[in-house]
């Protein structure tokens, strides 16, 4: 859920646009000149998912893929995903424009922890535990996202305390479905084309690699000694 | 607890709360009433707004703007800079008002301006539809959160204590929703009424960074054939007597469907990338020229930021 025009105070909207411009110039420094094509899609993804309603009983929820937009870009997802709320508000008007620093940090601050997490995990556990750190970093995001949004509309006044509380609890049907999908969508890509999440997991994945031979190799030493 | 008791708790703890019971059968039916236009306003936006094929239907086409739509007098010639800035200048202007004069000032403004330039009802439909659940809830909560203070009207509602329908708070949300509502009518008038290339320009001589302009630039080129890919392959699924579901296979498949349209996207990128850079691409898309700001630029822009200016004038004279 998106905040629209005109609900947050004065104060708010002006801070959600200085904070999140200076993280949008950060995160774009981060954007490589070869990667822009990736950032772009992975803008356009983050943008068609939006449009496709899952059925949940009387109502429906869309997804956000802001997590898995923070798996496969890292630094550069604040960027990515701040131009798609751009591009949702000029063609969809899904949140409003003047409303756009904060729906920004509302939808990307978590997705860079969402891949903070996801690379952590990897580095761990390895390729073997994608599907299950995908499904976390997602619910990381959207959790953190519900609660972002909650607190934007707590600090729009006392009145608004109520709407926060059912903003967010609304939040939760999205967080489930998003965590499922996420995981899936993770445990896919890692078999189907693992150099998608970049540089970082790949090495840590060859790091693993490397480290699962040497083992076999001591194991299988140690067994014929 | 009754709701006399309930009213005066309130009367006694902020003296100035002029407060008005009322029976609960007009309650009842005031909501009655509610409930009905608000089912057929909705059946009716969502009859002309989705397209029929359900909740997993998508649009094949997405409408960027690479076509002007929004033509006449005082967008068409304008300056695309200078637009961009006044109509920005003024949709701040008009989220930062807190009156009912003020606020309702600003949205006969932006519907004259939507007439004038032939917007279209139901564009505007379409996208106030889209900000209208957020709405509607600030409208339905903000009434009954808000806490009575001296000089508030309260209507209590018979034997509902806890309930209090704080007039002070249906006015806030009026504010709220005449503001969204005449932010929205001038996004079509700002996004539609000069080709995207120019747009994009415009944006650069904003000091917007140029990668983030070329992000937005190559999102909304992939963003038809990502959509026509996810829509055909949607119908596909479909033919396959697959069922949007919220169940554990339902969400794998939609999951396979997203991830394989990413890498197949990323592999078509990848291709794109090589192609462009064997004819000598830098990560630089050339730019056309805009041209020079002239005096007719100045004077719109200057109507725009004396409309907003006058907006807070009013605000700071009716609060």
């Amino acid at each position: 859920m998106h905040i629209s025009d005109g609900v947050l105070p004065t104060g708010v909207t002006t801070a959600g646009i200085a904070v999140s411009a200076g993280l949008f110039l950060w995160s774009l420094k981060g954007i490589k000149e070869q990667e822009i094509p990736k950032s772009a899609l992975v803008t356009t993804t983050v943008f068609v998912a939006a449009l496709i309603h899952i059925p949940i009983g009387p109502t429906s929820v869309h997804l956000l893929l802001s997590g898995l937009a923070g798996i496969l870009l890292g630094r550069g997802a604040f960027a990515s995903i701040s131009i798609a709320i751009f591009l949702q508000s000029l063609l969809f008007q899904f949140g409003g424009l003047t409303a756009i620093g904060a729906n920004s940090l509302i939808m990307a601050l978590p997705a860079l922890l969402a891949g903070w997490l996801f690379r952590a995990l990897i580095g761990r556990f390895g390729a073997r535990a994608a599907a299950l750190a995908g499904g976390l970093a997602a619910a990381l995001s959207d959790s953190l996202s519900s609660l972002l949004l909650a607190l934007f509309l707590w600090m729009s006044g006392e009145q608004f305390h109520e709407v926060a509380i059912l903003a967010m609890t609304s939040q939760l049907p999205v967080i489930a479905v998003e965590t499922l999908v996420t995981a899936f969508m993770a445990g896919f890509i890692i078999k189907v084309k693992p150099e998608l999440f970049g540089e970082p997991i790949l090495s840590a994945l060859s790091r693993r690699v490397g480290q699962g031979a040497h083992e076999a190799e001591e194991a299988g030493g140690n067994a014929r000694s | 607890m009754t709701g006399a008791h309930g009213m005066e708790q309130v009367m006694e703890q902020v003296p100035g709360v002029s407060v008005i019971l009322m029976p609960w059968w007009i309650a009842a039916a005031a909501l009655g009433i509610f409930a009905l236009l608000f089912c057929l306003i909705t059946l009716f936006v969502l009859k002309r707004v989705r397209p029929a094929g359900g909740e997993l239907h998508m649009p094949a086409q997405i409408p960027i703007g690479s076509q002007v739509k929004v033509r006449g007098w005082p967008l068409s010639g304008w300056d695309a800079r200078v637009k961009i800035a006044a109509l920005l200048f003024f949709m701040f202007s008009a989220a930062f008002l807190r009156s009912v004069p003020s606020a309702l000032t600003a949205l006969v403004f932006s519907l004259a301006l939507a007439i004038f330039c032939r917007v279209g009802l139901y564009r505007i439909l379409v996208r106030i539809s889209a900000v209208s659940m957020f709405l509607l809830l600030i409208l339905v909560v903000l009434p009954f959160s808000t806490a009575p203070a001296p000089g508030d009207t309260v209507l209590g509602i018979e034997g509902l204590a806890p309930f209090l329908f704080n007039v002070r708070g249906l006015r806030d949300a009026a504010v709220i929703i005449m503001k969204a509502c005449a932010i929205v009518m001038l996004m079509e008038p700002l996004f539609y009424s000069s080709p995207l290339s120019e747009f994009s320009n415009a944006l650069i001589s904003l000091r917007i960074p140029p990668k983030a302009v070329y992000i937005l630039n190559l999102a909304t080129r992939y963003l038809n054939v990502m959509a026509a890919e996810a829509s055909s392959m949607l119908w596909a699924l479909r033919s396959r007597a697959f069922r949007p579901s919220a169940t554990i296979s339902g969400l794998r498949t939609l999951a396979g469907l997203f991830a394989i349209l990413f890498i197949r996207s990323y592999e078509r990128t990848q291709r794109l990338q090589e192609a462009m850079a064997l004819r000598g691409f830098h990560g630089e898309f050339p730019r056309g020229r805009l041209g020079r700001i002239g005096a007719a630029d100045i004077v719109k822009a200057a109507l725009f930021i004396a409309a907003g200016l006058c907006l807070h004038l009013m605000d700071v004279v009716w609060r």
